[in-house]
């Protein structure tokens, strides 16, 4: 069966944003190795799940790099992988979405992630999503978390991990730090 | 300088106890290399400054481990005995406890002053609070996180008095295999 990976920027107090959904702090810890090891993550994956906010801002964004002169050439491989791997989009408002082998979902997101596991093919990840997020976490259906802590204490925000029913027991896959001071933590959840 | 070290166990989502305070999730079958990691800090160290609520639990527990030659962390448990300590309280005037002091200024001004003193590193282990307290004011000059392979969802937090955004220089991360990783971080000098 895939596995579902939730792969989330948060600051060492836990946030995925600020209490204003800030997120320029991504930015100033944010570097090139990142960029490579989040290509050779994505790589390992064949589909990205993602909310209509996500879906809306990367859609626009990765269906213009191709075509744009100016975008850079070592993102490219980013791009297209973001171009060409199936996208699942959950929301209840959206009425279509246009991008690229993307596919819009409203019904019930339990059953249609147990759908989407028994299918064959790579891994599947989470982008950002900050909703799509605290609604998988706590209906367990995460299988692996890749958290980047960022260097940064922000005291209030967005937490990544609420609504908790219990406790998630993880196993450490790996530790990666960065250049920037960003550490990276893998984990598979513990059933 | 004395440098003022915090060890701290932390949750993969920054918390330091559930809102009850129970540690329940933390790993406490360490490997080799992670107390080694634990008696290089202690033996840096001369003095352990603590908050009066952990310290009622703390100070007799270790006494008591120290007092007992087949306690499992007896080794350990002799040198947090036997190290003085600094006891920060509001209500307490004396000591109830060996080797410990109750200090007798706030804490801005208590360590401002014990890090020009000479002598070994300064210590903290918490509780939630009073390192809370010392976060905010920037007095830790090192922190030793020892993040957890758990999420526990909401509780207690060193980093919940922080009312400006505060960056931190990454040191070193260590992964162990019992599953912990220490991550250290020193403070962006003003």
């Amino acid at each position: 069966m895939r596995k579902l990976i939730v792969s989330m920027n948060v600051t060492l107090d836990g946030f995925m944003s600020g209490s204003n959904c800030e997120l320029d702090w991504h930015f100033q810890s944010w570097n090139q190795e990142m960029s490579e090891s989040l290509a050779q993550q994505l790589s390992n994956a064949d589909t990205i799940l993602m909310g209509r906010i996500t879906y809306k801002a990367m859609a626009q964004y990765w269906a213009s790099s191709v075509s744009d002169p100016f975008f850079p050439r070592e993102d490219l491989p980013f791009a297209d992988m973001m171009n060409t791997h199936s996208k699942i989009v959950f929301s209840k408002t959206l009425k279509k979405a246009n991008w690229n082998n993307s596919k819009l979902i409203n019904g019930n997101i339990e059953f249609e992630i147990a759908q989407l596991k028994y299918q064959q093919g790579k891994d599947m990840i989470v982008y950002g999503s900050g909703q799509l997020v605290s609604t998988l976490i706590p209906l367990d259906l995460v299988d692996e978390y890749q958290v980047w802590i960022h260097p940064v204490i922000l005291g209030n925000g967005n937490a990544l991990f609420k609504n908790l029913h219990d406790q998630i027991k993880m196993k450490l896959l790996g530790a990666r730090t960065f250049s920037s001071g960003v550490v990276r933590l893998n984990y598979s959840v513990r059933s | 300088m004395r440098k003022v070290k915090l060890q701290m166990q932390m949750s993969v989502d920054g918390f330091v106890g559930r809102p009850n305070g129970d540690l329940d999730w933390i790993i406490w079958q360490w490997d080799d290399p992670l107390k080694n990691y634990v008696t290089d800090l202690m033996n840096s160290i001369d003095l352990i400054i603590i908050g009066r609520k952990l310290a009622e639990g703390f100070i007799p527990y270790w006494e008591e481990a120290a007092a007992n030659s087949s306690h499992p962390e007896y080794t350990g448990a002799q040198k947090l005995a036997g190290t003085p300590k600094l006891v920060f309280s509001n209500t307490l005037e004396k000591s109830p406890w060996k080797n410990a002091k109750i200090a007798k200024h706030n804490v801005v001004d208590e360590i401002v002053e014990l890090r020009t003193q000479a002598g070994k590193d300064i210590i903290v282990y918490g509780g939630a609070d009073f390192v809370s307290n010392l976060v905010k004011e920037n007095l830790i000059d090192e922190y030793h996180l020892f993040i957890n392979p758990s999420a526990i969802g909401e509780g207690l937090s060193i980093f919940n008095s922080v009312n400006q955004r505060k960056n931190l220089n990454l040191e070193k991360v260590t992964a162990f295999n019992c599953g912990i990783v220490v991550i250290m971080y020193k403070p962006i000098s003003a």
